[in-house]
């Protein structure tokens, strides 16, 4: 896959803990960490929108494209 | 109610049902067979006793070979309908309610009870033909018969083979929405 997830880095940037945001958008740590590591077939617009929300910034900040090769 | 206690009431109704398609099962085998065997090679006057057969006609044992083993052969797809029946019971007595095996053994019962129906039928088409294929005359050519109620049960089971397809399309579709965060 192309995507990279870059929640690590907006956590970091906001100094906020995956625990914290977890419980803020109402998902376990679990599928956050999964997420994180980008090993989800995909994430739902309203899990996006939540973590936007929390973090106050836009899915661009979040996702980035990779050509492959 | 809540879902776990569901889960354990349809877990307990697989058990009675299990034990009770169970008994069925050793009864139908016992039963048909018996039937068959005393039939073909058992008591060998019986034939003859057929309303359609001439009492005088002497029954080749090639033909009572091929009557068995048409007869034979409704029995054990029947009796394999059964056994998938018996063996989705049994996942669901273990838990297993809504995944792909079962699912899939939803769809091997339907089709193995519309085939055993097919066969039953087929069987109908030689019937009466290899009952009377030693008359000196007044032999039935083969036919095409059916069963009414054969055709109920194949229509039911297609219906529960299309159930099985559907809960499979569903489980595929539960497995993708997990994989979304």
């Amino acid at each position: 896959m192309g995507i990279i997830v870059r929640l690590d880095v907006m956590l970091a940037t906001r100094k906020m803990k995956s625990k914290d945001l977890a419980a803020a958008i109402g998902i376990s740590e679990q599928n956050l960490s999964l997420l994180k590591s980008g090993k989800v077939r995909g994430v739902r617009f309203e899990t996006l929108a939540k973590i936007c929300d929390v973090l106050d910034c836009q899915p661009a900040d979040l996702l980035e494209y990779e050509a492959e090769g | 109610m809540l879902v776990s206690k569901m889960r354990t009431h349809i877990q307990k109704g697989a058990v009675v049902l299990m034990a009770a398609v169970s008994v069925y099962f050793v009864y139908y085998t016992w039963h048909s067979f018996r039937r068959a065997i005393r039939f073909c090679y058992g008591e060998m006057e019986r034939w003859n006793n057929v309303q359609i057969v001439e009492n005088d006609a002497v029954i080749e044992m090639s033909t009572r070979h091929i009557y068995f083993g048409l007869w034979a052969a409704a029995i054990v797809f029947s009796m394999a309908g059964i056994l998938a029946g018996l063996y989705l019971l049994n996942r669901v007595r273990i838990g297993f309610l809504f995944d792909e095996i079962s699912a899939r053994s939803i769809q091997i019962f339907g089709a193995v009870t519309v085939l055993a129906m097919g066969v039953d039928t087929i069987f109908g088409f030689f019937d009466l033909y290899l009952l009377t294929l030693h008359n000196a005359d007044h032999q039935f050519p083969v036919q095409y018969m059916y069963d009414p109620s054969d055709l109920k049960t194949a229509v039911l089971a297609s219906v529960m083979f299309m159930f099985g397809w559907v809960m499979r399309e569903a489980v595929k579709i539960e497995r993708e929405n997990k994989e979304f965060v």
